[in-house]
């Protein structure tokens, strides 16, 4: 019986917020209105028992007196307090629900993994043993690798910290790679702030993101729009006469969480200029169907056969691709 | 293309322009709403002419990047490859100067400032690899 009425109130309620999604504002709002008038109306009664009114020969005096109900008063004063709280327990409630939280950290590696793929990038590019600079030109590499430390890593690490403090369960195994990348990331942070401190003992973790890409390959097979993409542009390419040999995709719409744009990457049999010409011209044409299609930018990497040195290099610096075709 | 520059980038370069001997003015050009690229046009002092300006954004700048270039930038202009650890085909150096453009990192645009026929420089960057 109790549970019978249990799951009317729950139907009820569900009905009610598909009715009225703003409820709770609605319904606080009344109960501040209704303190308010509550407290207010001996006013408004005073205010109305001093109305004349004059129209040719008619006159009519609008004589109302009321003594003061001292209850009202006090519903009224509950009502207003009552909203007041609701309100605050509201904000509360919505400020503590912004914070996402992780059952496990298979659902938390989707959101790790591109932050991971951006600090990668990072060092891979600046780092103390990449080849940026190599040239000697560029003196201020260094200094941008300093300020990228604080500016990008740190802040991206903080991110990292955040989720696996928001991530309610940790499986055995993966405790120890998370107990270590947390010690990594506060070794580091201490290390920017004192250069003299050694962190070797508390290096990146790379089982932690042999975990988070494990993870993140799994759990992004169901999520991203990967085949979407690959049939849109099988049918498209044959469409605009375009003969690549391969394509990739790169970047966040592995995980199925590309915003703003969709990263490809292009190999073409190209060998004259005028035909390279003729392919940006047909790439242009495919990125603003792309465009009017999904809504995102396609970023497409064209390399042709004169390019193929630098498509190498690119792909090293890739972290992860899939070709589509 | 586009503006995926780390705020700093712009910053650095805009502050290298104020500060360079041969540059009086420089203004971006580019239009907020419609294009999606940062681009300058930098005015020059000694008589020496205009330069137009693109930071690309790319991490590798392509063949087909410059044929899709953004439509301001044509003889006289310069493509700055703005990230640091960006890179661009050599390739394209040849064609490009055919067009009276020059491409570069940093270090060869503010060389380039220098020069009113930039597109013939050869910057330190490509000397080494000669």
């Amino acid at each position: 019986m109790s549970n019978e009425l249990t799951i009317n109130k729950i139907a009820l309620e569900k009905l009610n917020r598909f009715l009225n999604p703003n409820f709770e504002t609605k319904f606080i709002s009344t109960l501040l209105v209704a303190g308010i008038a509550l407290l207010g109306y001996q006013r408004v009664l005073q205010l109305a028992s001093s109305l004349e009114v004059f129209s040719g020969d008619v006159y009519v005096k609008l004589a109302l007196s009321s003594s003061t109900d001292i209850i009202f008063v006090i519903i009224g004063a509950l009502m207003v307090i009552t909203s007041c709280f609701l309100f605050w327990l509201r904000g509360e409630r919505s400020r503590e629900s912004s914070v996402k939280k992780y059952k496990t950290l298979y659902d938390a590696s989707l959101e790790i993994r591109p932050i991971m793929d951006e600090n990668r990038r990072v060092f891979i590019n600046f780092g103390p043993n990449s080849d940026s600079g190599s040239s000697g030109a560029l003196r201020h590499d260094f200094e941008v690798w300093e300020r990228l430390k604080i500016e990008q890593i740190i802040p991206n690490n903080e991110k990292i910290l955040g989720i696996l403090n928001h991530t309610f369960r940790f499986k055995k195994d993966e405790l120890s790679p998370v107990e270590r990348i947390k010690s990594h990331i506060q070794a580091f942070e201490t290390h920017c702030e004192n250069p003299n401190q050694d962190y070797s003992e508390h290096q990146f973790p790379l089982e932690f993101a042999d975990l988070i890409n494990k993870y993140s390959s799994e759990k992004s097979k169901a999520l991203n729009n990967i085949e979407t993409y690959r049939s849109w542009i099988i049918e498209n390419i044959s469409e605009v006469k375009l003969k690549p040999l391969k394509i990739y995709l790169y970047g966040s719409a592995l995980y199925g969480q590309e915003a703003t744009d969709v990263d490809m990457i292009m190999k073409t049999s190209a060998t004259q200029v005028n035909q390279i010409k003729d392919d940006a011209k047909v790439c242009q044409l495919l990125s603003e169907d792309f465009k009017k299609q999904f809504g995102l930018h396609l970023h497409l990497k064209v390399f042709s056969e004169l390019e193929a040195e630098a498509y190498k290099r690119y792909f090293g610096k890739v972290p992860a691709v899939e070709r589509i075709y | 293309m586009g503006r995926n520059l780390y705020y700093t980038i712009p910053r650095y370069l805009e502050n290298a322009l104020e500060q360079h001997a041969k540059v009086e003015s420089w203004s971006r050009i580019d239009d907020a709403k419609a294009d999606n690229d940062y681009i300058y046009l930098v005015k020059r002092i000694d008589r020496l002419s205009d330069i137009v300006i693109h930071a690309s954004d790319e991490y590798i700048y392509q063949l087909t990047d410059y044929f899709q270039k953004p439509y301001q930038i044509d003889a006289g202009s310069f493509i700055l490859i703005a990230r640091p650890e960006a890179d661009y085909d050599y390739a394209i150096v040849e064609l490009a100067s055919q067009d009276q453009i020059s491409i570069g990192k940093f270090s060869a645009l503010m060389g380039a400032l220098h020069v009113e026929e930039h597109w013939n420089y050869i910057p330190k960057e490509r000397r080494e690899v000669r």
